[in-house]
């Protein structure tokens, strides 16, 4: 039977520079804590029940949620606020 | 956020997106970020059951979830944490072989490099031939393409890789300067998100009878050799070029679209239009060949609209008011109509496109604002004399592409 050396069909993919992780906090008692609703279906009523989950269980912990301009956009509003008074943030929800 | 201003963070991300994260995060430099899941799905969910939720266990790692976030926060990072170094990625081998042809194909569905259908073994032989069909050298490269701007890595590719595509899609070299054209736009064909989304590709100008696209009867379906396999080749190289489409990773369509195998291929019937083609409408002279690019949810047949309904006296005008209100604003609306609709619709006082895009414009907004703008809206002219059928969907214009130059 004949053989056939083929062309492997596929493009370039770039490379990858590591990036570092943000240090860890040793408590988050009295810190701010953005919670960040990514605007996907439902999420603003998780990221409530989110809120609502640290106000119960966790009260020392000032939680704020704050949503970009629209989701998929990169808001450099919304990172320079958390940038500018928060210690943490949590996204969610990713689906 | 974790680099660019220091802040620690967390992702809560539903389970099924499990396999996605990890390959995207470690090609975006950052295999340790941290991510909590939570089960899926979470739209319909009520309050309740979304705080029950956060109540439970990851459906990944079985620890409470909360527990899971605050851990994230807090843990000290380990040194492997802290690295940062460059990684160089390969697709793979230059060429695969020699081997039998029923075991190249298998081996091709195994890396998943093709649509599951048959394909054209590209032979240095084949690829020689199609590359033919350029003037271009064969390493220069074209664009580049993600599986989703913004969220994935963007790949890059030659004419050689596009004219691999191009050969296992069963295309003549004479339509890769078309080919080409749509790899330049960097749309890729399969988008990863969940909508299962559709593509489709408007081509004007001499090259459609150059190549004998079919733009009469069946003008959007499987009968041209062109018209098929142009399609078939945008969506192999998304998948190749752009590493679109692998199932779980970079493709996460709920249901899928039929449509992504060849995509919605539209060559214009410009003679029989009344009105400009849709490239001249874009800036392009009409001796020009170009692709434009339309992204969105898919086609179907206006009769499938409770406002598509026949009539003893057919007010066309109305009827794609009527249909465009109900779409979805966010890709706007496209139509496709015959000629003899096309006709029709300049009979009811619409001799200019600008005119006719504006009326429909101003009848789908006048109650409320739906559309943002009269580029919301697009009215294409393609297929056979026969009946007055025509097809709309939410289908937005993205680029047009000069096909003359890649000759």
């Amino acid at each position: 039977m004949t053989k056939y050396t083929v062309h492997d069909p596929r493009g370039f993919p770039p490379s990858v520079t590591g990036k570092r992780l943000a240090p860890r906090l040793e408590s988050l008692d009295g810190r701010v804590l953005y919670l960040v609703d990514c605007l996907f279906d439902n999420s603003e009523v998780f990221m409530k029940q989110l809120q609502r989950w640290f106000a119960e269980h966790l009260p020392a912990i000032i939680t704020r949620i704050i949503t970009p301009r629209e989701s998929w956009v990169d808001d450099p509003d919304m990172r320079k606020r958390i940038e500018s008074d928060g210690d943490a943030a949590i996204f969610g929800v990713g689906l | 956020m974790e680099t660019e201003i220091g802040v620690p963070a967390v992702a809560l991300v539903t389970r099924p997106f499990k396999q996605l994260v990890d390959e995207n995060a470690a090609k975006k430099g950052m295999p340790n970020l941290r991510v909590t899941y939570v089960p899926s799905p979470v739209w319909g969910k009520t309050a309740e059951e979304l705080h029950g939720y956060l109540e439970g266990n990851s459906p990944v790692t079985g620890k409470p979830v909360m527990q899971e976030i605050i851990s994230h926060l807090t843990t000290p990072l380990s040194r492997e944490d802290r690295t940062t170094r460059t990684i160089e990625q390969s697709a793979g081998p230059a060429q695969y072989g020699p081997d039998t042809p029923e075991n190249l194909q298998q081996l091709f569905m195994d890396k998943r490099m093709t649509d599951y259908l048959p394909i054209v073994m590209p032979t240095e032989e084949r690829v020689a031939e199609m590359l033919n069909g350029t003037s271009h050298d064969p390493d220069e490269v074209v664009g580049k393409m993600s599986a989703t701007p913004g969220v994935f890595e963007e790949w890059s590719y030659t004419v050689r890789t596009v004219a691999v595509n191009a050969v296992m899609a069963g295309a003549k070299p004479e339509y890769l300067p078309v080919i080409l054209a749509i790899a330049e736009a960097g749309t890729e064909s399969i988008s990863s998100s969940d909508n299962s989304f559709a593509r489709g590709v408007v081509i004007n100008g001499p090259i459609r009878d150059e190549i004998g696209l079919n733009y009469e009867i069946g003008a959007m379906g499987p009968f041209s050799h062109a018209n098929a396999t142009i399609g078939r080749a945008w969506t192999l190289l998304s998948i190749n070029g752009g590493n679109a489409a692998k199932v779980g990773t970079t493709y996460m369509g709920v249901v899928g679209n039929p449509t992504n195998w060849t995509n919605i291929v539209i060559a214009e019937n410009e003679t029989a239009s009344p009105w400009s083609p849709f490239h001249v409408q874009k800036g392009f002279k009409p001796e020009e060949s170009v692709v434009s690019i339309l992204t969105g949810w898919g086609m179907i047949s206006a009769k499938n609209s409770v406002h598509g309904i026949w009539a003893k006296k057919m007010d066309f005008t109305s009827q794609l008011t009527n249909i465009f209100k109900t779409q979805d604003p966010m890709f706007g609306a496209t139509a496709v109509v015959s000629p003899v609709v096309a006709n029709y619709l300049k009979e009811e006082g619409h001799g200019s496109m600008d005119e006719l895009i504006n009326t429909i414009f101003e009848g789908v907004n006048a109650e409320q604002r739906h559309f943002m703008s009269p580029r919301s809206i697009n009215i294409l002219v393609t297929g056979g004399y026969n009946n007055l059928y025509y097809d709309y969907g939410g289908m937005f214009y993205e680029k047009s592409v000069s096909v003359d130059k890649w000759r």
